[in-house]
């Protein structure tokens, strides 16, 4: 007979009991863990779009964002490393693993559209992506904001950002506001640009005349103040597209098939690794793929055709592309993750 | 003589103002799409439902209808209501319309590239193009245009263990179709129209058994011919 069945009525009442209150506390507690958030900053701003950021800012590296709770927007978009990875795939909710390699995030008002296929055509609308990708953070936004919605720092500040509860809207908007402010403009690059003829060394003026050259043409397709000309191309670095056909899942068009967006060089030394796999692991070996002219692919752009470099113009080259890293941009108390001040 | 001057410059604001107002504006017409749902011609019910295909009977149950239709005009008069239609029959309000005859209906089965990259969290929740609705393929930043789900029983085992999901979306797939209809609209009295879903029609000339799921994207050529199939689901009565 169990041993259960020699207690008194009583006692297996009390019992009972005490196993309730245990379940409710642990429920408590873990919704509680999920509704972080609640790291309060001393002082709150006064003016609206301050608010807005500042309620972005919390939530690109609050982790309730994740089904998990294990991943934030800055798991994958790290500050340290020009807001990407440094690894070829994030990994996301449950440790799964991505598919694309996670592009470096920075002056995003420039950009026209966003993600590797440009299937984003404003932040906003990005924003939904992660959050609804069942390898990211697989959590719906309609349930973020339930999550979120016992939190009263976050109900606080969107009734005075946006005069609205923490809805779908807020959550986009305040991403967004938080987002825009990731202004990369502070590289030796652009002091030189601003009139510092100090700001480059001679091996880095070596390296800008190369990149611009018609002889390596790199300027055609990164050009402008990202250093992007947010083309589509394919630039015969990957000859495996099993998993990852590219531009064509949105528009249905054979011209479209293995195409990427060509990324911003903005902080490319700190952003490694490369290309939309993250299959090139250094600036080195980025050179030497462009030089070679890339693998034969039918997709291939016309533009990648190989070049000769010397020893000390590759140098250049690479010492050029580390003039592109904003150290401000990547240190900046604003941008850092505010659970952690 | 200073009081004349004022009281003759109030009488001209307010008469001019009168005249920015459109002379019309008090008398259009609502317009509301009366919707009633068939299934070969029966009304749509909860019940299985038999569909022929090659001469085989299928048993299906109808677990999701969704459908956006926008894009409506009398004549070369716009309206600019979105409707979402599901399986329930009802009313859908859809645009004013000036009084006058007019003897053509078009609308779209979709949405237009205008509409389709709409931004679904702006929409208050109840409206048809909110996020809320759960028509939003947020891996393409786009809406899907119908949604057509069910089970069936298509090898004749009695389970109902194959599933039919056609999720049909981009801007390529989007149809407009037209009805002559004479349709006389009197001075601010509603206008109803009599639409017909037929959702049977989905399925014309579909093998159920290699036929029976596209989200657009993984079969672009099943997409392009369920979406021509919805050309026929509707009728104006």
């Amino acid at each position: 007979m169990h041993w259960v069945y020699y207690l008194s009525n009583r006692f297996r009442l009390f019992l009972l009991g005490l196993l309730s209150i245990t379940i409710i506390s642990s429920c408590s507690e873990e919704h509680q863990s999920e509704n972080e958030g609640t790291s309060k900053p001393n002082v709150i701003p006064e003016d609206v779009h301050s608010q807005q950021v500042l309620l972005g800012r919390y939530l690109f590296y609050d982790k309730a964002l994740s089904i998990d709770s294990t991943v934030s927007c800055a798991s994958c978009h790290q500050q340290q490393f020009g807001f990407a990875d440094n690894v070829a795939m994030s990994l996301g909710h449950h440790r799964k693993k991505g598919t694309r390699n996670a592009l470096a995030l920075s002056n995003l008002k420039e950009h026209p559209y966003f993600l590797w296929d440009g299937a984003a055509s404003g932040l906003e609308k990005q924003v939904l992506i992660p959050l609804n990708d069942s390898l990211e953070m697989n959590l719906d936004i309609l349930d973020v904001a339930k999550r979120l919605s016992g939190n009263e720092f976050y109900q606080d500040l969107a009734e005075r950002a946006y005069q609205r509860p923490l809805d779908p809207f807020v959550i986009t908007r305040s991403i967004t506001a938080f987002e825009h402010t990731f202004l990369s403009n502070q590289s030796r690059y652009d002091n030189y640009l601003n009139g510092d003829n100090n700001a480059l060394n001679e091996e880095e003026l070596l390296g800008m005349d190369l990149f611009f050259s018609d002889r390596l043409k790199c300027a055609e397709c990164h050009s402008g103040s990202s250093f992007t000309d947010y083309s589509f191309q394919n630039n015969g670095a990957v000859t495996n597209y099993e998993r990852d056909s590219g531009r064509i899942r949105l528009t249905f068009k054979e011209s479209d098939r293995n195409l990427y967006k060509v990324p911003s060089l903005r902080n490319c030394e700190v952003s490694a690794p490369y290309m939309h796999d993250g299959s090139i692991a250094t600036l080195e070996a980025v050179v030497e793929h462009y030089a070679s002219g890339g693998q034969l692919i039918p997709q291939k752009s016309n533009k990648i055709s190989g070049f000769e470099l010397s020893l000390k113009e590759k140098s250049a080259l690479i010492s050029f592309l580390r003039t592109l890293t904003d150290d401000e941009f990547l240190t900046k108390e604003e941008l850092s993750d505010p659970f952690e001040e | 003589m200073k009081i004349l001057l004022s009281l003759l410059a109030f009488a001209l604001v307010l008469s001019s103002c009168r005249k920015d107002e459109p002379d019309d504006y008090a008398t259009t017409s609502k317009v509301y799409l009366n919707v009633v749902h068939k299934f070969n011609g029966n009304p749509l019910s909860d019940n299985d439902t038999v569909v022929d295909i090659n001469g085989h009977s299928v048993f299906m149950n109808l677990v999701d209808l969704k459908m956006y239709l926008s894009g409506f005009s009398f004549d070369n008069t716009s309206l600019d209501g979105v409707v979402l239609l599901d399986a329930n029959n009802g009313q859908y309000y859809i645009g004013d319309i000036k009084p006058g005859d007019y003897s053509k209906i078009s609308l779209g089965i979709g949405l237009d590239s205008v509409l389709n990259a709409s931004d679904p969290v702006t929409f208050e929740s109840a409206h048809p193009l909110s996020y809320n609705q759960g028509m939003y393929w947020v891996w393409a930043t786009k809406y899907r245009f119908f949604k057509v789900e069910a089970t069936a029983d298509v090898d004749g085992n009695g389970v109902f263990d194959d599933g039919i999901v056609y999720h049909i979306g981009t801007n390529d797939m989007y149809r407009q179709t037209e009805f002559t209809k004479a349709i006389s609209v009197e001075s601010g009295e509603d206008v109803i129209i009599n639409l017909e879903v037929d959702w049977f029609k989905f399925f014309n000339n579909l093998d159920l058994s290699s036929e029976s799921n596209t989200h657009t994207v993984n079969d672009v050529p099943l997409a392009t011919k369920v979406a021509d199939n919805a050309l026929g689901v509707l009728s104006i009565q």
